[in-house]
C-alpha cells in the first residue's frame, strides 16, 4: 500500500510541479505592474528566429554607469503616458521605496534581444506589417513586486498584433 | 532460417529430445494463432483508426492554436499528463509491462511539451540549461524507479548529457575574469575546458557506480556507453578542429594563445588527469565503482591526453603527422578495447584508422596517378588491418588474449 502511494506520488510529481509553476506565474502576473515599452526589430535584416520575433527595447535610461554599488532600475510614469515608463538608475534601497517598479540591475537583460513567441506561419505576415506600418510597436513588460520581469502582449499602435493583422486583412 | 527448421536441426543433432521438441512446437503454434492474418488485420485497422483520430485532434488544435485560451491549453495538458500518470499506475497494478513503458515514455515527453507550453504562454526566456534542469528534476524520480525500456532510458541519458554541456553557459559567467578577478583569464579559460572535458567521464562514472550497476543494469549500460561515445566525439572534434588554425579560439574558447604559449597544454592535460584520478580514487575508496573497471581509466587518460594534443600543436600544418596522431589515438583505444575484451570498440578503432588511412592519401598526394597509387597502398593496408582485427577478435572470443 505504502509502495503504491509512493509510486503515485512520483508519477504525479511532474503534474503538481508544473501546476506550481503555473500558479507562481499567475500570481506574479496578477501582482505585477504592467508597462508599455517601445520596441524595434533586433536585427533589421530578419526579425524572426524560428517561432520567435526578436525585439529590442527602446529604453534610454539603461545607458550610463551607476554611481551606487547596488544599483536598481527604477520604472516610473513618463510624460508620454502613465503606462510608458521613464527608466533611471538608482540605489536599490531608494528605488524600492520610491519607484512604482524596480528591477535590480543585471536581473533582466533589457539591452539584449527579447524573444516573443508567435506561430511560425504568421511570421512573414507580421514582419511585413511591422515594416510597412508607421505605427509604433510596444511590448508589455510586467514587473512583480520582487523585481522579476515577464513579457506580456505585443502591440502595434493601440492594438494587439493579432487584432492589427486581422483588421488589415 | 525459421524456428521450425532450427528446431529440426537441433533435434537431429541430439540437442532436443522428442518430448521437448513437441512441447516447444505446441507452444509456438499457440503463439502463432495470435499472429494470424485476421488478428493482424483487426489490430492494424484499430491502430489506423486510433491514429486517424489522434492526428485529427492534433490538426484541429493546431489550426486553432492562437484562438484557444491559455487556461484551456494548460488545463488540457495537465489532464493529459495526469492521464498518462494514472495510466502508468493502472498498468503497474494490472502487470502490463509494455503498456507501462509506453505510457512512461509519453509522460516524459508530455512533461517536456508542457514546459515548452509554459514558456510560450508566459513568454519566459529561460536559458536552455534551466529548461533541461527542470525537465530532469521532474522526470528523473519516476523514470529512475519505474522505467526499464531502452528508448526511455536513452532519451533521459541523452538529455542528461545535453544538460551537462549546457551548463557551460552559466559556467562561462561564473568563471569569467570579471567574476574572478584574482585569477588570470587564461586560468578561467582552462577550468572551463576542463569541466567540458570531464562531462563524459562524469556520465561514465555514474553508469559504473556500483549501486546503478546492481539496481538498474540497463541504466548503467546506457550511461556508460553514451559517456564513451561523447568522449570519443569530443576527441574527434579536437582532431577536426586541428585543421583550423584558430583552434585556440574556436575549439577551446580560449581568449588568445598566451596561456598555451607560456605553459603549453601539458599543465592542463596533467591536471585534468590528476583530477580524474583523484575522483576515481575517491569513488574506489567509498566502493562506488567496481573492483576492476578495466577500461574507464586508460580510456580517460588517452582521450584527455590526445584531445589536448591539437591545442599543443595548433599551428602544425603537416597533414601526415596529424593523421599519424589520429591513428595513434585510435590504435591506443583499440589496445584498451582489446584489454577490456570490448570487440565493438576494437572494430570501431580499426574502422577509424582505415578511413583515416584512405583520407591521408587524398590529402597528401595531388595528382590523380599519385592518388591512385596511394589509394592502392591504403586499400592494401586497410585489408591487412581488418584481417588483423578479426584475428584479434577471434582470439578474444576463444579467450586466448
Amino acid at each position: 500500500m505504502k509502495k503504491s502511494i509512493g509510486i503515485l506520488v512520483l508519477l504525479l510529481l511532474p503534474v503538481l510541479g508544473l501546476g506550481g509553476i503555473v500558479a507562481k506565474n499567475e500570481w506574479a502576473l496578477h501582482n505585477s505592474t504592467t508597462w508599455r515599452v517601445k520596441v524595434s526589430g533586433y536585427d533589421p535584416r530578419s526579425l524572426f528566429y524560428g517561432h520567435y520575433v526578436l525585439l529590442r527595447f527602446d529604453l534610454p535610461g539603461l545607458k550610463g554607469p551607476c554611481a551606487e554599488q547596488e544599483c536598481c532600475l527604477c520604472f516610473e510614469s513618463s510624460a508620454v503616458a502613465p503606462d510608458v515608463p521613464k527608466v533611471s538608475k538608482r540605489k536599490c534601497k531608494e528605488a524600492k521605496e520610491t519607484c512604482p517598479s524596480c528591477v535590480p540591475e543585471g536581473a533582466f537583460d533589457f539591452e539584449g534581444a527579447q524573444r516573443f513567441y508567435i506561430p511560425e506561419e504568421r511570421g512573414p505576415e507580421l514582419e511585413k506589417a511591422l515594416r510597412e506600418t508607421d505605427r509604433e510597436a510596444w511590448l508589455e513588460v510586467k514587473i512583480t513586486p520582487n523585481g522579476a520581469v515577464r513579457l506580456g502582449e505585443l502591440y502595434i499602435g493601440d492594438k494587439t498584433w493579432q487584432r492589427f493583422l486581422a483588421d488589415q486583412n | 532460417m525459421n524456428l521450425q527448421k532450427r528446431m529440426e536441426l537441433w533435434r537431429q543433432a541430439g540437442l532436443l529430445d522428442e518430448a521437448t521438441f513437441q512441447k516447444i512446437a505446441a507452444f509456438e503454434c499457440e503463439r502463432d494463432k495470435d499472429k494470424s492474418f485476421e488478428g493482424f488485420f483487426v489490430r492494424a485497422a484499430m491502430m489506423l483508426g486510433l491514429l486517424a483520430v489522434g492526428l485529427g485532434i492534433v490538426a484541429i488544435v493546431a489550426a486553432n492554436w492562437m484562438d484557444i485560451p491559455s487556461w484551456a491549453k494548460l488545463s488540457a495538458h495537465a489532464v493529459l499528463n495526469s492521464g498518462f500518470a494514472l495510466g502508468v499506475f493502472s498498468a503497474i497494478k494490472r502487470d502490463k509491462a509494455r503498456l507501462k513503458e509506453g505510457l512512461l515514455f509519453l509522460l516524459a515527453v508530455g512533461v517536456a511539451t508542457n514546459i515548452a507550453l509554459l514558456g510560450q504562454i508566459y513568454q519566459t526566456t529561460a536559458p536552455l540549461w534551466q529548461v533541461l534542469l527542470l525537465w530532469l528534476s521532474l522526470v528523473t524520480p519516476f523514470l529512475s524507479v519505474l522505467a526499464r525500456a531502452r528508448v526511455t532510458v536513452e532519451l533521459w541519458a541523452g538529455l542528461v548529457i545535453w544538460f551537462l554541456f549546457s551548463i557551460q553557459e552559466p559556467l562561462r559567467d561564473v568563471l569569467a575574469p570579471e567574476s574572478l578577478p584574482v585569477l588570470p583569464s587564461e586560468i578561467c579559460d582552462y577550468f572551463r575546458v576542463l569541466v567540458l572535458m570531464l562531462v563524459p567521464f562524469v556520465v561514465i562514472g555514474a553508469g559504473q557506480a556500483a549501486f546503478v550497476k546492481r539496481e538498474a543494469p540497463l541504466w548503467s549500460h546506457v550511461l556508460t556507453r553514451n559517456g564513451y561515445v561523447v568522449a570519443l566525439f569530443m576527441a574527434m572534434m579536437a582532431f577536426v578542429g586541428w585543421s583550423e588554425n584558430d583552434l585556440h579560439h574556436d575549439l577551446w574558447g580560449a581568449s588568445g594563445g598566451s596561456f598555451y604559449d607560456q605553459f603549453g597544454v601539458h599543465g592542463p592535460a596533467i591536471l585534468g588527469l590528476l583530477t580524474v584520478a583523484a575522483l576515481y580514487g575517491v569513488m574506489r575508496h567509498f566502493r562506488m565503482v567496481g573492483e576492476r573497471p578495466a577500461i574507464a581509466v586508460p580510456f580517460m587518460a588517452l582521450t584527455i591526453g590526445f584531445a589536448f594534443l591539437p591545442a599543443l600543436f595548433a599551428k602544425l600544418s603537416l597533414e601526415p603527422v596529424k593523421a599519424l596522431v589520429f591513428m595513434a589515438y585510435w590504435a591506443s583505444i583499440g589496445w584498451v578495447a582489446t584489454r577490456a575484451k570490448w570487440m565493438g570498440l576494437l572494430r570501431l578503432s580499426a574502422l577509424m584508422i582505415a578511413l583515416r588511412l584512405i583520407l591521408v592519401y587524398v590529402e597528401v598526394f595531388g595528382t590523380l596517378l599519385q592518388t591512385g597509387v596511394g589509394l592502392i597502398t591504403s586499400g592494401l593496408l586497410l585489408l591487412l588491418l581488418v584481417s588483423l582485427t578479426e584475428r584479434i577478435v577471434k582470439r578474444l572470443k576463444k579467450g586466448a588474449l
